[in-house]
């Protein structure tokens, strides 16, 4: 009896042993994870602040030439949070970021006329108390320029968006009449356009040398440009108006605003780029059919709307002004229209065969990757000294993590354009703890 | 009475564990409280600097950051 009573002892006793050992070490689990999430929030509410306070100091220029006029900032900061489950509580190192964009008024209605200006992303690598904020600027868009010339123009427009295609205007002298061929012919009714204005004087006759056509304008060598208005009839679109040695004298004429260039704000030319909507703008602008129906399905579905998307994706693109990227594309299927870009897919590293083949493809991502590497490096010293009855010693711990990024970019200019994966540089987050003891 | 000795042996023994397990407990819990009055203190401070700051950030200041360095490290015997 008093046996079996001693075993109920002592299964009692290892029971609430175990007892304390499971639920001490629960609560000590349950604390340390109500510390981290505690840092982790205080943390992250500093970082929003700062990231918007760095996003708002961004617009200080962002209606001058030459800087953006949106700047997207992101802010990375790996810090420190104690652990329990860790070695004296040196805890891991967990990183915060925050990302930010401030658009002032005035730059709302801006767009950009130079890549320098266009909207571009800002990565700052924060170090401890936010000190040293390495900035890296990476454009998201680029932009070019061409000559102008109608269907481009339009399409373009149809494809990037009114507020991404933009024609510059020059304010010009045209001839409302004019007299022209040999001897002075008379064939008024057309317009006569001299170029540069000042440089021709309008009441003169003018004699043009060696003319071709060039995107729709009649360029003669001499450098000036002759150009009749649509429907007046004279030469057929693919050769000059006036044969040399002809020439035209104008009679009567008005100031008038004339496109000469286009530019495009083109996502496409940005050094940081995503996948789907860059296979989108280049299917658009290869295939008219896919142009079509992205057109149809952002219109308002009226007969004329939907004729009126047919009309402009079937004009003709300027294939010199076709991206880089959107090069060497290879169709996969016709209805509906699928297309392998291999330089697209060498970008965002997907093999060429497997997007022949149809099967699903995972794009790496350009930008801040989200993979990193951290190197730990843990050292502990002990120093103890006796000076009589004083017995001193000194305890250091020292916990260092040094964190290495790397971003992933393009040069939209290059002939073909190649993935670069630079190293952010090495961030060191370091945890010291000193204990010192005098035992007399 | 050597069961009934026993028997006072057990009992004094889980009065014993008992009073070691609070004590600690109540040490966690002391510390776990006064780290929660810390974060919920750097909570409004940090939001009260920031918005103390918001008018001067956004004009003469752009952009100007909060000091986050003045706000008070966590300390368990703190009294202020």
């Amino acid at each position: 009896m008093v046996m079996i009573s001693g075993q109920k002892v002592s299964q009692r006793n290892g029971q609430a042993i175990l007892e304390l050992a499971i639920f001490g070490s629960l609560i000590i689990v349950l604390f340390g994870i109500l510390i981290h999430y505690g840092l982790r929030y205080k943390n992250q509410q500093q970082l929003n602040q700062i990231t918007f306070r760095n996003a708002l100091k961004t617009t200080e220029g962002s209606a001058a030439a030459d800087y953006p006029i949106s700047v997207t900032t992101v802010n990375i900061h790996d810090r420190h949070i104690p652990d329990p489950a860790n070695a004296f509580a040196q805890g891991s190192i967990m990183p915060f970021s925050s990302s930010d964009v401030v658009t002032r008024n005035p730059a709302l209605f801006l767009t950009p006329n130079t890549t320098a200006e266009a909207p571009h992303v800002k990565i700052n690598f924060l170090e401890d108390k936010y000190q040293n904020p390495d900035s890296l600027f990476f454009p998201t868009s680029g932009v070019w320029e061409s000559q102008y010339n109608e269907d481009s123009y339009k399409k373009l427009v149809e494809i990037y968006g009114q507020s991404n295609v933009w024609a510059i205007k020059e304010s010009k002298r045209i001839c409302t009449n004019a007299t022209c061929g040999p001897g002075g012919v008379s064939q008024g009714g057309y317009e006569v356009r001299f170029e540069p204005a000042s440089l021709v004087p309008i009441s003169g006759p003018y004699y043009p040398k060696n003319c071709h056509w060039y995107y729709g304008i009649c360029q003669c060598d001499d450098g000036k440009i002759v150009t009749f208005a649509l429907g007046g009839g004279i030469g057929a679109p693919d050769q000059c108006p006036l044969p040399k040695g002809e020439y035209c004298s104008c009679e009567e004429d008005q100031e008038q605003e004339v496109a000469v260039r286009y530019k495009v704000n083109d996502p496409l030319q940005g050094w940081i780029i995503d996948y789907d909507s860059s296979v989108r703008y280049c299917r658009m602008l290869i295939d008219p059919w896919a142009c079509s129906y992205e057109c149809r399905r952002t219109s308002d579905q009226l007969p004329e709307s939907l004729k009126r998307c047919d009309d402009v994706c079937n004009l003709e693109l300027d294939p010199n002004k076709l991206p880089n990227l959107c090069k060497g594309a290879q169709m996969v299927s016709t209805s509906p229209s699928r297309y392998c870009f291999p330089r697209i897919n060498a970008l965002f590293g997907i093999s060429q065969d497997d997007c022949m083949r149809g099967d699903k493809v995972y794009p790496k991502s350009l930008g801040l990757q989200q993979d990193y590497s951290q190197e730990t490096t843990n050292t502990s010293s002990r120093k103890t000294s006796q000076a009589g009855a004083n017995l001193t010693s000194q305890d250091k711990i020292r916990n260092s993590v040094a964190i290495k990024r790397k971003i992933a970019y393009h040069f939209p200019l290059e002939e073909e354009p190649v993935r670069h994966e630079d190293d952010l540089g090495v961030r060191t987050v370091e945890h010291k703890v000193d204990i010192d003891m005098e035992t007399k | 009475m050597p069961s009934g000795l026993f028997l006072q042996n057990r009992e004094g023994q889980s009065t014993l564990e008992m009073t070691f397990a609070l004590i600690a407990a109540f040490i966690l819990i002391f510390a776990v409280l006064r780290f929660f009055i810390w974060v919920n203190k750097a909570f409004v401070l940090q939001n009260h600097d920031y918005e103390l700051t918001r008018t001067s950030a956004a004009s003469y200041q752009l952009g100007q950051n909060v000091d986050y360095t003045q706000h008070p490290d966590f300390k368990i015997f703190d009294n202020e």
